[in-house]
């Protein structure tokens, strides 16, 4: 086993609110090595997003962050402001969920792209152009030489996300950070990003952190998959074991909520009650008050991390005295 | 589907017209903002080219044809209480005029934008610093505060000036602030950040072009209140001083002759109120070329 590209341990978030701090994460582990996709699951406020931020350094001001985050031997907490601006975009790229608004509207794709370029490896304009068409053709752009001189209100959404996955790759990171990257795309083009993607990052060998709420995206691209609830990870292991074997009430609650055509006619199961209060996160298992299975040691002391297999690992009180996982969707027709 | 309008654009040949054609192309479809360029461009060019079509010297007076009214053979709008030609000294009037108009309101810019910009990106002390700085300024209607800077800087042009640029730098640093709020929470400020652009490259490139469009739309706004207040200290005597023909100061000299002949002592005041009519009406369809919603 080769050392892992990506190391995470202890990595806390803490944010100054107007009443008082709010811990965003509590202790994030995870690691991922060259050339695998790690997808992270969870719902909206989980910290999944921030955990993706907090490998860049990219929080607000009135987040401190705390812990170790190792990315190719480097330091990242403790880079200084300069040397991060270089790691930024060529050790570690990422790719945002909107693509209509993380791209400047007053710059053409060809000129955000090239001058970034510029920034990383000093490359002359015209070299920063070539490879901007190159990396505009890479993504599948149709007619890119005359894309480059679009802006981005004259593209639409999806060639607007490949002209964004394009700027991430533009100085070839190892790290490759994707925050939803087809949330805000129609179905039919959510498929071919996703696909686009998983070629790329095969055929460039990035390592991957794919931050999604879709369990079919999870599917489709990961080898390994971490769910994410209340600033914690409350489960990880490979694609397999996560989403055939989940351990993790909650894990399975989001399975469960997978819609696919083998349940037309039947009841779709939610997850009962809405995500905590961050700032008034119930003592011990956080999901513990949502859980059917909760018992009174739930509440006593967060549970730790425990280990199913090799890889897998859940986070809950009850592990080993719950039924084992059947897949979900034969659990919901019975 | 959100996208099938965008999608449909795509699909059709790209036509990228640059951000100045698409511009040029909204104002020819707007008569009323055209019919006010024309306007101020007439006056801007009479202005320009003073020294070769006004038909007489501004300031030859002669006591015999004082008063005269418009359409006397030899001064089409008369002369003034001097016997003054009165077209020469308004298309003479429309220099000085224009020039205390507009280059208060560029400095202003300059210097407001700039302050606006670095405390709004700045953020913390540095907001509070300049922003509480220009709230000072703001405790005063600004026709008082440019009469009380040029009164206590005595009158003349460059005072006059400095009085007005002083008057328009709060404001603009105020929307500049404001804008620059704005823009630097917008993603892709963020993602520039995540490409690893440095502070100075996102100011310089995506916080710059993005706040240009409002601050300058905000400024040009500015252009027919300095006009109007330019005018008003020359006619309170703090401005041009005479016998220089500026539009406000010869509708104060001709006001004493209101009576006598009421035309001729409305003609400067009608360019001044021409003037900054226009500069107004073309500045809503500046913003409406340039889609600022406020």
């Amino acid at each position: 086993m080769s050392k892992p590209l990506v190391q995470v341990s202890d990595l806390r978030v803490v944010v100054r609110g107007a009443d008082g701090p709010v811990t965003i994460l509590h202790g994030v582990d995870f690691s991922l090595e060259a050339g695998k996709v790690l997808c992270v699951l969870g719902e909206s406020g989980s910290g999944k997003s921030m955990t993706m931020r907090a490998l860049m350094r990219l929080v607000p001001r009135s987040a401190t962050i705390s812990g170790r985050v190792l990315i190719d031997g480097v330091d990242v907490l403790a880079l200084r402001e300069r040397e991060l601006a270089r790691i930024r975009g060529s050790l570690v790229a990422m790719i945002f969920q909107e693509p209509a608004t993380a791209l400047d509207p007053t710059f053409t794709i060809g000129h955000q792209i090239a001058e970034t370029v510029r920034a990383h490896e000093g490359a002359s304009w015209a070299d920063a152009r070539r490879r901007a068409l190159d990396l505009l053709e890479l993504v599948q752009v149709p007619s890119a030489a005359r894309r480059l001189q679009a802006y981005p209100h004259e593209l639409s959404g999806g060639l607007r996300q490949r002209a964004m996955i394009a700027l991430a790759l533009s100085c070839r990171p190892k790290v490759l950070i994707a925050d939803e990257p087809t949330t805000a795309l129609d179905a039919t083009v959510q498929i071919q990003v996703l696909l686009l993607l998983r070629e790329l990052q095969r055929e460039l060998g990035m390592a991957t952190l794919f931050v999604t709420h879709d369990v079919g995206v999870a599917c489709e691209i990961a080898d390994e998959v971490a769910v994410m609830y209340a600033g914690r990870i409350v489960e990880r292991g490979s694609t397999e074991e996560v989403l055939g074997r989940a351990g993790h009430p909650y894990a399975r609650g989001l399975l469960r909520s997978v819609v696919t055509s083998d349940l037309v006619g039947t009841r779709l199961v939610p997850i009962d009650g809405s995500p905590p209060e961050l700032s008034a996160l119930p003592p011990g298992c956080s999901f513990a008050p949502r859980c059917n299975h909760a018992i009174e040691r739930c509440s006593a002391a967060v549970p730790e991390l425990a280990a199913l297999s090799a890889s897998h690992r859940v986070r809950c009180a009850r592990l080993g005295e719950l039924e084992p996982a059947i897949p979900h969707a034969q659990e919901v027709s019975t | 589907m959100i996208h099938d309008q965008k999608t449909l654009a795509a699909a059709s040949p790209i036509r990228s017209r640059g951000f100045l054609a698409d511009m040029g192309r909204r104002f020819a479809h707007d008569p009323i903002t055209l019919g006010a360029g024309g306007v101020l461009l007439v006056v801007a060019l009479a202005a320009l080219l003073a020294p070769w079509i006004a038909p007489a010297d501004p300031n030859a007076t002669s006591i015999v044809n004082r008063l005269r009214p418009p359409g006397t053979p030899g001064h089409p709008l008369g002369t003034d209480e001097l016997g003054r030609d009165l077209l020469s000294r308004v298309i003479w009037g429309g220099r000085l005029t224009l020039f205390m108009g507009f280059t208060p309101v560029v400095v202003a810019t300059l210097i407001g934008g700039f302050l606006g910009i670095l405390a709004g990106y700045a953020g913390g002390w540095v907001n509070s610093a300049i922003m509480r700085g220009m709230d000072v300024f703001y405790a005063f209607p600004s026709v008082l505060l440019a009469v009380a800077i040029s009164g206590a800087l005595g009158g003349g042009l460059v005072n006059g000036l400095l009085a007005l640029t002083l008057v328009f730098i709060p404001p603009i640093a105020r929307v500049a602030e404001s804008v620059t709020l704005q823009v630097r929470t917008q993603p892709y400020v963020e993602a520039a950040v995540a490409t690893g652009a440095s502070a100075t490259r996102i100011v310089v490139g995506h916080v710059l072009k993005n706040v240009a469009g409002p601050i300058l739309v905000y400024a040009s706004s500015l252009i027919s209140i300095s006009i109007v207040i330019a005018s008003g200290l020359s006619f309170l005597g703090l401005g041009v001083s005479p016998p220089d023909a500026e539009w406000g100061l010869m509708l104060s000299s001709l006001r004493q002759s209101v009576y006598v002949a009421p035309v001729n002592a409305v003609i400067p005041g009608a360019m001044i109120f021409l003037t900054s009519l226009c500069f107004n009406t073309m500045t809503d369809g500046l913003r409406h070329a340039l889609n600022v919603k406020e």
